[in-house]
Formats: structure tokens, C-alpha cells, sequence
């Protein structure tokens, strides 16, 4: 592996009285790509212009492979950073921008030359070395500052919501691109963003954070499955989030729990719970299935509620439903269109249907104990 | 409602009683440089003043001479020292950034009377003989804002994150301002030295105070040959300027254009 591997320890950051960052501890492996997601001012921004260099921490320290690189300036560090602006030079061509960093180390000019070919190739630009930034689209322009940004080998790269100025399909394409380009290049790659389908759908890791803090790291899987903040589950993906009292452990992997407004469910716990304990559990809407008919032989831990469709919302590839189980309580569900036909009978406004999932479905975000 | 198309003539109108009283005299002007007589009445086509402007007039040649050399060496001095300024107010924080950046502009509003007389006394006080030095020294003070303006208004045009992309990929202060910063700017550097010469070579008030015996510039000679009645030279001089100004205009729209839009 040719990257570096990064560890943010303790690190404070002041904007006078505003406390933009608050005590961030984050360990990013050689090679890794590193997602640092949360909604917009949460300070990824501040923590990666902190890493770059380009501001300092009012307290804690930033390692690279084991060395504080805080007192080095920003020119000095392996450190190279892809603007959310792309901050192309508009004086200077395409070719010239990528071969700018060589230009300052006065390499010489034929192998100059080759080598900005060679990651011009890279991102997929061969043919537009001539062209001058204003000359290029949106999703070329963001092409030429990765090729930049990568042509003096650094050994982590950043990128701060790289593709946020480009539409939704091209994103998808870059994104993809990104990816392979991490691949093939092999060193670290942090990547903030406030999408949370871009993070999950590329990093091996994810950070969350929020108000400054880093709230749960883990792997896009464990940061959708098992959220360990309440802020996780809600700001990722859509879920319905409820609050009850467990009424019986069962084994050491299950509960039962009793939800006010909706009844007694089964849930799947990994802390240590007991009797009298307040939970709060998530289950995602994907996870719930849902018919007009009663569904027939469910296994013994299964939830099954009934209720009415409260509003109903198609977009293509699945439907909505805000079921109402109860005066004040709702689920919402998702069902997946898988064929043009539906085996079951359409669902309608206002009709009774019956949903239900499995004990496992239900995660158990927050405990407290009486 | 701003639908409809002025109906015209009235617009029109307007249109041509300001056509007429902006080019009106100088059209005059142009005649006469080419009357025969020294009155105002018409006395056939000559050549004459421009055979005076051109052979015999050495003290006005003088003049212009001192002219040039100040608007240009003026115009130099201040558009160094205003870029660098615009730079500084633009891409560094420091103490008092924003009372500088007030103060630096203040002189653009003040009346150039009082600039002509405050500068006056200045070098009265500091014991400076007034002479060409004095003229250079007052043209570039009052040029420096206008080309800190000029300046500061191409900086906020442009993405100022190129600055942090520079340092970030490898450049120290110097280079990211001889290239990055400065090729950036240059469009409006260009256009800041342009009007500091030209407000260097028309000035005559803060000029009048600060210039000593034998320094006069061209504005300070016309003045003075008027005060002995307007001589048909001034109207030759006058074309000759005109000329000279359409010109540069020309050329430097052109070499603007080649430079910026290859
Ligand atoms: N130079 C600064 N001076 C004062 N406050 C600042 C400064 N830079 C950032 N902040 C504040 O710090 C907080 C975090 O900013 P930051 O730019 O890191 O957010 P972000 O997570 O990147 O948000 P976004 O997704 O909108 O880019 C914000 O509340 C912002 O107002
Ligand atoms: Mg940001």
C-alpha cells in the first residue's frame, strides 16, 4: 500500500466562541477509502481543511504514519486536496494545470510531459490537454483536478464533496470512476460528503458526524444496520424509530418489548438488556413486508400489525406506505416493484393491510436503564 | 413596464441633441486647427499651426515630454504598489485590514483641491523642492487607489480557493503569486496602469500646486498659453491628441483581446 495511514487525535477546533469541532478522534488506515459524512456545518469541511493544512486545530494533533504533520505548512505535506469549486487555474490549459506540481519542482519538460499523459489517462482526458478550464464541462473539470491533485503522488487524498455540482447521473458515473481510480492508485482516499448514498456506497469506512462530533465509525453496512446513535439512525436512510420497556430477555440476542400505542414486539439486541429497561429501537421500512391479506403460518418471533394506509407514495422502482396502527402511531414501509404484476392485491388509500417482520429487523439504538 | 420599445422619437431626439453638443466643439475645434487666420472667422485651409505645433514649440514639447514621463513612470509605481495592496487587503488577515482598506480608498473621494493643497504643504514641511519629483510623487499617491480598486475588483471576480489549490499543491508564498495570483490578476493590473496614466497625463489641479519652476506638464502649458489667448496651436494640439487617444483605444482593445481570448 502506498498510503499513508492518518490518526486524528483529540483535535479542537475555536472559530472565536463557535466550537466547530469538538474532541474528533478518528483512525483512517493506509489505503482506506474514509467517508466523513453529517449534514451541512457539522464541520467535515474544517476537519479536512485541518488535515490539509490550510487551518490549524486549536488543540490535538494530526498523524501521518505516526508523525504530527500540524507545524508543517500546507505546501509541505503528502497531502492533496480536490475542492468542491475544482479552483482550476483559468490562465492555464488543462495541460498545465495537471502539470503544475511538476512545474514547481521543475521536473523536466519530456517527462513532463508523460506523465501528465499518463493521468490525464487515467481520468479519461487524453485529448483535452489543449483546452483552457472554461472550455470543459461540469464532470471534466472535476476530472482535471483529481488528475491534479493526484499527479504529485500523495499519500492521502482529499476530497470535499466532490461531486456535489454535478447532476445526479453523472454523479453515480464519477463516483464509480473514483472508485476504481482508488483502486488502481491504492493510497488513502478521505472523502467528505453530506450524501449519504455516496458513502455508503463506496467507502470501506464511514464516519458520522454531527454538531462537530463524531457520533459512529463503521463499515456502510454497520453504520445502516446497527446505528449506535439515534442521530445515525435517523440521518441515515429512512426508518421508524420507537420507544418502549422490555418485558422479557430472550436469549442473548433477543427481546421482547412493550411499545405504548402499538403493542408487544420481538426485537434484536446486542447490549446487555434487562427487565424495566427503556429502549429505542429501529426498524427500516425496507424490512417490513405488507399485504391486504393476513399472511398465513408466520414463524413464532414475528411482528404482525394491522392497520390502515395513511398516505401512500409511488416513485417507480417502489412505493411508500404510512401505515397507522394505532391513534398515535405509524410505520412507514417500502415495497419493491420486482415485477409488473404484483402477486398480491394492489393496495389502495385508506385500505386495512397487515405488516410484518422478522424479530432480527427490529435494532435496539439506545438503552436506559431504570 | 419595460415591454414595449421607446416609440422613438423623442429618444431620438435626445439621441441627437447629445450627439451634437458632446462632438459639436470638438468638430469645431478640428476646423479651426486648419483656418488660416489667428480669428475666429474662416480664412481658408492652411497647415500653419501644425507646422508651428510641430517645429516651434519647443517649450510645449518640453512639457508633454515631462507629461509622459510621469503618467508613465507614475502609472508603474502605482500599479506595483496598488496590486500588491489589492493582494494584501484581498488574501491576508491581519490587524486593522479593515480600517486600511477604508483609508486606502478615502483619497479617490476627497476634492482634488484639498489633495493639491495638503500635498503642497506636505513637501513644504519635509522641505522638498517642488520640481518633476514632487509632480511623480503626488500623481502616484492619488493613482494608487484607483488601481487598488481596479485590482481588488478582478480579485473578487475569481475563485479564491485557486490561491489554497496552489499552496496545497506544493507552492510557497512567491510562487503562488507570480503564478498563480498575479496571471490571475493581470487583466486588471493591466487595466489599473491604463487609467493611471491617463488620469496621470489630464491632471491639472493637484499638478498646479505640487509642479516647480521649469516643471510644467502639458495640461499646466496649455493653461498657461491660454491665459495669453487661445492660440490656433492648442486646437492642432487638441487634434493631435484626439488622434493619439483613438489610436491607443484601438490598440489597446486589441492587444487586450489577444492576450485574454486566444
Ligand atoms: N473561518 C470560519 N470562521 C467562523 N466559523 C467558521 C469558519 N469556518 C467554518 N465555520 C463554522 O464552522 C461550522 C462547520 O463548518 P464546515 O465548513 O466545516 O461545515 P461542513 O460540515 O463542511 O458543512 P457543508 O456540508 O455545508 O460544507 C459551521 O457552522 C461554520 O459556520
Ligand atoms: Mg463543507
Amino acid at each position: 500500500m502506498k498510503g499513508s495511514h492518518v490518526a486524528i487525535t483529540g483535535v479542537e477546533k475555536y472559530f472565536g466562541d463557535f466550537h466547530a469541532l469538538k474532541s474528533v478522534s478518528v483512525d483512517i488506515k493506509k489505503g482506506e477509502f474514509y467517508s466523513l459524512l453529517g449534514p451541512s456545518g457539522c464541520g467535515k469541511t474544517t476537519l479536512l481543511r485541518i488535515i490539509a493544512g490550510f487551518e490549524d486545530p486549536s488543540s490535538g494533533a494530526v498523524l501521518l504514519d505516526g508523525q504530527n504533520v500540524v507545524p508543517v505548512p500546507a505546501n509541505k505535506r503528502p497531502v492533496n486536496t480536490v475542492f468542491q469549486s475544482y479552483a482550476l487555474f483559468p490562465h492555464l490549459t488543462v495541460f498545465e494545470n495537471v502539470a503544475f506540481p511538476l512545474r514547481l519542482r521543475k521536473m523536466e519538460n519530456a517527462a513532463v510531459k508523460t506523465k501528465v499523459q499518463e493521468f490525464l489517462e487515467l481520468v479519461k482526458l487524453p485529448k483535452e490537454g489543449k483546452k483552457l478550464p472554461a472550455q470543459l464541462s461540469g464532470g471534466q473539470r472535476q476530472r482535471v483536478a483529481i488528475a491534479r491533485a493526484l499527479i504529485n503522488e500523495p499519500s492521502v487524498l482529499l476530497l470535499d464533496e466532490p461531486l456535489s455540482a454535478l447532476d445526479a447521473k453523472l454523479r453515480q458515473h464519477m463516483l464509480i470512476e473514483l472508485d476504481a481510480i482508488h483502486d488502481k492508485i491504492g493510497i488513502t482516499f478521505i472523502y467528505v460528503t453530506h450524501d449519504q448514498q455516496e458513502a455508503l456506497s463506496v467507502s470501506d469506512r464511514v464516519a458520522v458526524m454531527n454538531e462537530g462530533e463524531v457520533v459512529q465509525v463503521g463499515t456502510p453496512f454497520e453504520i445502516y444496520e446497527s446505528p449506535s446513535d439515534p442521530f445515525v439512525a435517523h440521518f441515515i436512510g429512512e426508518t421508524n424509530y420507537i420507544g418502549g420497556t422490555v418485558t422479557e430477555v430472550i436469549g442473548d440476542k433477543h427481546a421482547k418489548v412493550d411499545f405504548p400505542d402499538i403493542g408487544s414486539l420481538f426485537v434484536y439486541q446486542d447490549k446487555p438488556l434487562a427487565v424495566g429497561d427503556k429502549v429505542k429501537v429501529t426498524i427500516r421500512p425496507e424490512k417490513i413486508r405488507i399485504s391486504s391479506d393476513k399472511p398465513s403460518a408466520l414463524g413464532d418471533q414475528m411482528n404482525l400489525l394491522e392497520g390502515g394506509v395513511d398516505e401512500l407514495i409511488y416513485s417507480g422502482f417502489q412505493s411508500k406506505f404510512f401505515v397507522r396502527v394505532s391513534e398515535r402511531a405509524t410505520f412507514r414501509v417500502f415495497r419493491q416493484h420486482v415485477k409488473f404484476f404484483m402477486d398480491e392485491k394492489a393496495i389502495n388509500w385508506k385500505d386495512r393491510v397487515f405488516i410484518w417482520w422478522n424479530d432480527n429487523d427490529g435494532y435496539v439504538v439506545e438503552v436506559e436503564k431504570p | 413596464m419595460r415591454s414595449a420599445k421607446p416609440t422613438g422619437k423623442f429618444s431620438l431626439g435626445m439621441f441627437t441633441l447629445t450627439i451634437i453638443f458632446l462632438y459639436m466643439p470638438l468638430v469645431i475645434l478640428v476646423a479651426y486647427s486648419f483656418n488660416n487666420s489667428k480669428m475666429m472667422a474662416w480664412n481658408g485651409f492652411s497647415l500653419r499651426w501644425y507646422n508651428e505645433l510641430f517645429f516651434s514649440s519647443e517649450n510645449l514639447w518640453h512639457s508633454f515630454w515631462n507629461s509622459a514621463v510621469i503618467a508613465v513612470t507614475s502609472a508603474s509605481v502605482s500599479t506595483v504598489i496598488g496590486t500588491l495592496g489589492a493582494i494584501g487587503l484581498y488574501w491576508y488577515n491581519f490587524k486593522f485590514k479593515k480600517a486600511i482598506s477604508v483609508a486606502a480608498f478615502i483619497p479617490m473621494l476627497i476634492p482634488e483641491i484639498i489633495i493639491g493643497v495638503s500635498l503642497l504643504i506636505f513637501f513644504a514641511g519635509i522641505k522638498l523642492q517642488l520640481s518633476l519629483f514632487t509632480i511623480f510623487l503626488a500623481h502616484t499617491t492619488f493613482n494608487i487607489p484607483f488601481v487598488l480598486m481596479v485590482v481588488m475588483a478582478r480579485l473578487e471576480e475569481f475563485d479564491f480557493t485557486i490561491i489554497e489549490a496552489a499552496y496545497d499543491l506544493g507552492a510557497g508564498e512567491l510562487q503562488a503569486l507570480s503564478k498563480v495570483i498575479l496571471p490571475a490578476a493581470f487583466p486588471g493590473v493591466i487595466s489599473g496602469f491604463l487609467i493611471a496614466v491617463t488620469l496621470s497625463l489630464e491632471d491639472f489641479v493637484i499638478t498646479f500646486f505640487v509642479s516647480g519652476p521649469g516643471s510644467s506638464t502639458l495640461p499646466l502649458h496649455i493653461y498657461s498659453m491660454i491665459r495669453f489667448g487661445v492660440s490656433p496651436v492648442i486646437n492642432a494640439l487638441s487634434v493631435v491628441v484626439i488622434a493619439g487617444t483613438v489610436v491607443l483605444a484601438a490598440l489597446s482593445r486589441n492587444v487586450v483581446k489577444y492576450m485574454f481570448q486566444k
